[in-house]
């Protein structure tokens, strides 16, 4: 495995973290604005979406407030491909300019998963190299991302803060829809009339890659569908519960 | 990499010096040429259909950049500025006059190379993976039991007048990239507890007469490998055919035998072979182990590579194709194409030949491969030069992103150059790659291999899609065979049936190729599984489907 740098934690006292302080007092769409505004102590900030099935809310806040952001989407070489429709769909109608497609380096590729068939065999592994190596390397130029990560999705991601330290990628992360409900983000939706993925209407709430995502049976939780049968919750973009959580809104 | 000791050097020079004037009488008239053509061809120099041949040894496929740059002046001063790198990791120069090559000998002997048993009823350059060293999937490097093998079977005393000639492929990698079950005898190294042990495979050849090679032996420590060749290779010596040239090889012998009884034969020998190598056998592999320790390498960043992946789609197609994995986590092997696009597969300039030396010198330590399937690898690249070094490449039209597809093929000399050749290969290969090279990518991986005559020497037989050209009453005509392969699942291909033209051929692989696509089950299945899913049938339907609307 590539060399991950060494854990760095943020300073206790600083602008960046007073800043995060600040912001998280904000409404959401304030909280979005100063953010893609590029005028916090941050810096260029990148979203990251999967285009999965509650992107849309996200990305159209993100449309509206600055449509040049960069926006990542990470491509695994194993979507779905009506995902990969829906991202083009999606681009399109919110008239994203910079949406960035990226996906593993040929040479890790050969090496860590020729056959392609790592995700049978240790799903853990071809996460590490299908989504978070390539994450690091596409906010290698920014000073933080934006996901759009919520509370109501799992358990695990019950504790999420809208502001945080992210030690995988040693960045700053912000999750403006930390806070929203299922409710909120269905709302927004149908207000907007953003178009829906189209697999969440055949029974997947949750949205990941095509050979480790299964639909989901009512009275399930969300999530209950990725990485089925094994006690991997997540891909490991993220870490839950948050190792430092900078702001407690 | 290995240096010649004062012995070797000493017995280089003295065998130049012998062959300088073995041609001086020729050239006086004292010899004739009856009585030269042994004596040459024990220095490699063959006679071909328009002039002289040298084939040159490159021991196990590896080069330095020295004796890179002394293979482009030899091109240059002595022949027409180009050689031809072949399917037994050696370089064969096409023309030059008799009366230079004992020069050109010399010239090779000023850099540890000689031409030395490249022809002749000898045991002949053993060939390895061309990755040896650098790869992922290794055991440990081949090419000390290689170096050893070569210094044992050089001069060898017995083996010099065999039945047939003899080669010998060693290989360590998970995947076999020395084809070994197409040799006379094919090693495969394994980890066996704490010690290095050999799978001896037998009797595999292509040629007229196709096998794949037996395992005989299994887990034969290091130890008693040499014993096991000396044991086989004198019983081939007594026992294989000498009244027939076509039936000489030891895949006839074993098939005559079979393998109990030739197993048999070689175990009873064993003992007393066995005791003529004392424990001190194993000193000279100790030495040379020394010469090939593992190189230093250092540390480095990969964001140049990283940052040019995701910037320039043509060098991340170049990556994509050329270039390998290494067991260095921040390096890589680089192979580089031989096959540009209507140009002679395996041929490189004396331009081409200092450049690959240049970039060798300044980005690869040094070190560069011939692959038996007529590519150069860079074998040490560090990832964060691959920019630089595709740049060089580009420069030197040696950047073609092929590798793995249709244009990068096997193609023997054919009649362009082969006194035993039945029809080209040369120009087919040419207007096979000129013709999909729009559409190659779109096809995946496919191996084409072309021969000009039974004698197999393009490998048709483990071919994806293999091509045998022969002569039909004063007419070219090309046979098919499907689904051949190389590998430790080694499979001959399925004749197709009746031959084609030369430009009947072109139309019947485009009817292979979109059968192929019809039948595919998404564009990641390669042409191999494919046809291994859906059997040659439907190809051969589609072919003669074709020559009966023609």
């Amino acid at each position: 495995m590539p060399h991950s740098r060494l854990p760095a934690t943020p300073p206790a006292v600083s602008a960046k973290s007073a800043a995060s302080d600040v912001l998280a007092a904000l409404d959401t769409l304030d909280f979005l604005a100063q953010l893609l505004a590029q005028q916090t102590p941050f810096g260029e900030l990148a979203v990251v979406s999967s285009f999965g099935a509650e992107s849309a809310v996200l990305l159209h806040l993100v449309a509206t407030l600055n449509p040049k952001t960069r926006v990542v989407f990470l491509d695994t070489g194993f979507h779905f491909p009506e995902t990969l429709a829906y991202r083009d769909e999606l681009i399109d109608r919110l008239g994203l300019q910079g949406a960035q497609t990226i996906g593993i380096d040929p040479l890790s590729e050969k090496r860590y998963d020729e056959s392609a068939t790592l995700h049978q065999i240790d799903p853990d592994r071809c996460c590490a190299v299908r989504k978070v190596q390539v994450l690091r390397r596409a906010l290698r130029p920014y000073g933080g991302w934006i996901s759009g990560r919520k509370q109501f999705h799992s358990s695990e991601r019950a504790r999420l803060e809208r502001v945080e330290w992210d030690d995988i990628y040693t960045t700053w992360k912000f999750n403006p829809l930390a806070d929203w409900s299922a409710d909120r983000i269905a709302s927004y939706q149908a207000e907007h009339r953003l178009p829906a993925h189209p697999l969440v209407s055949e029974g997947y709430p949750s949205i990941g890659c095509e050979p480790c995502t299964s639909r989901v049976a009512g009275g399930e939780e969300l999530r209950a569908g990725r990485w089925r049968g094994q006690d991997k919750l997540e891909c490991g973009l993220h870490r839950n519960p948050n190792v430092i959580a900078v702001s407690s809104r | 990499m290995y240096r010649y000791n004062p012995f070797d050097e000493r017995f280089v020079q003295e065998r130049v010096a012998q062959y300088r004037d073995q041609v001086e009488r020729r050239l006086s008239g004292a010899l004739t040429e009856e009585e030269f053509k042994p004596l040459r061809l024990m220095n490699g120099v063959y006679l071909q259909l328009h002039a002289y041949m040298l084939r040159v040894a490159i021991p196990y496929g590896t080069l330095s950049s020295r004796q890179m740059r002394v293979l482009a002046d030899i091109a240059e001063r002595w022949d027409r500025g180009y050689g031809h790198f072949t399917t037994r990791q050696n370089i064969q120069f096409n023309w030059p006059l008799l009366v230079d090559t004992p020069d050109i000998l010399a010239a090779l002997a000023t850099a540890d190379m000689h031409a030395i048993q490249t022809s002749g009823n000898t045991i002949r350059n053993v060939t390895t993976d061309h990755f040896a060293g650098a790869a992922l999937d290794e055991v440990t490097d081949p090419r000390p039991y290689a170096e050893w093998i070569r210094q044992w079977s050089t001069d060898h005393p017995e083996f010099q007048f065999l039945p047939r000639k003899f080669k010998i492929a060693i290989s360590a990698g998970a995947v076999d990239r020395a084809v070994i079950k197409a040799h006379d005898i094919g090693l495969r190294l394994v980890q066996s507890g704490d010690e290095i042990a050999f799978d001896i495979y037998v009797g595999g050849g292509l040629g007229r007469t196709p096998v794949v090679g037996k395992r005989l032996f299994r887990r034969v420590p290091t130890a008693a490998l040499l014993p096991h060749l000396e044991a086989i290779l004198s019983i081939y010596n007594l026992a294989g055919r000498r009244d027939n040239k076509y039936k000489a090889r030891i895949k006839i012998l074993l098939q005559a035998m079979g393998e109990e009884s030739l197993t048999a034969a070689v175990n009873d020998v064993l003992p007393s072979v066995s005791a003529a190598f004392s424990a001190k056998a194993l000193k000279p592999l100790q030495d040379i182990m020394d010469q090939f320790s593992v190189p230093d390498f250092p540390e480095r960043d990969t964001e140049p590579y990283l940052n040019q992946i995701d910037t320039v789609p043509a060098f991340r197609s170049w990556v994509e194709h050329n270039v390998s994995p290494h067991k260095q986590e921040c390096y890589a092997s680089v192979t580089v194409s031989l096959k540009a696009h209507g140009k002679t597969p395996g041929d490189a300039s004396a331009q081409q030949m200092r450049c690959l030396a240049d970039i060798a010198e300044q980005y690869g330590l040094n070190e560069l491969r011939v692959s038996h399937e007529q590519n150069i690898v860079l074998p040490h690249v560090a990832q964060a030069d691959l920019p630089e070094v595709y740049q060089r490449l580009r420069a030197a039209q040696l950047a073609t992103a092929n590798v793995g597809l249709l244009s990068d093929l096997i193609a023997c000399p054919g009649m362009d150059y082969c006194a035993l050749a039945t029809a080209r290969s040369i120009p087919i290969a040419q207007r096979l790659s000129q013709r999909y090279q729009a559409r190659e990518h779109a096809l995946g991986p496919l191996k084409i291999k072309i021969s000009g005559c039974i004698n197999a020497c393009g490998h048709h037989h483990i071919g994806d899609i293999g091509i045998l050209g022969l002569d039909k009453a004063g007419v070219e005509n090309y046979q098919l065979t499907l689904g051949g392969r190389g590998g430790l699942a080694a499979k001959l291909g399925d004749k197709m049936g009746p031959g084609f033209s030369e430009d009947d051929l072109l139309l019947a692989i485009d009817r292979m190729l979109d059968t192929f696509l019809a039948l595919r089950l998404s564009s990641s299945e390669t042409f191999a599984t494919t046809v291994e899913r859906v059997g040659t049938e439907p190809f051969r339907a589609a072919l003669y489907e074709v020559r009966n609307a023609a």
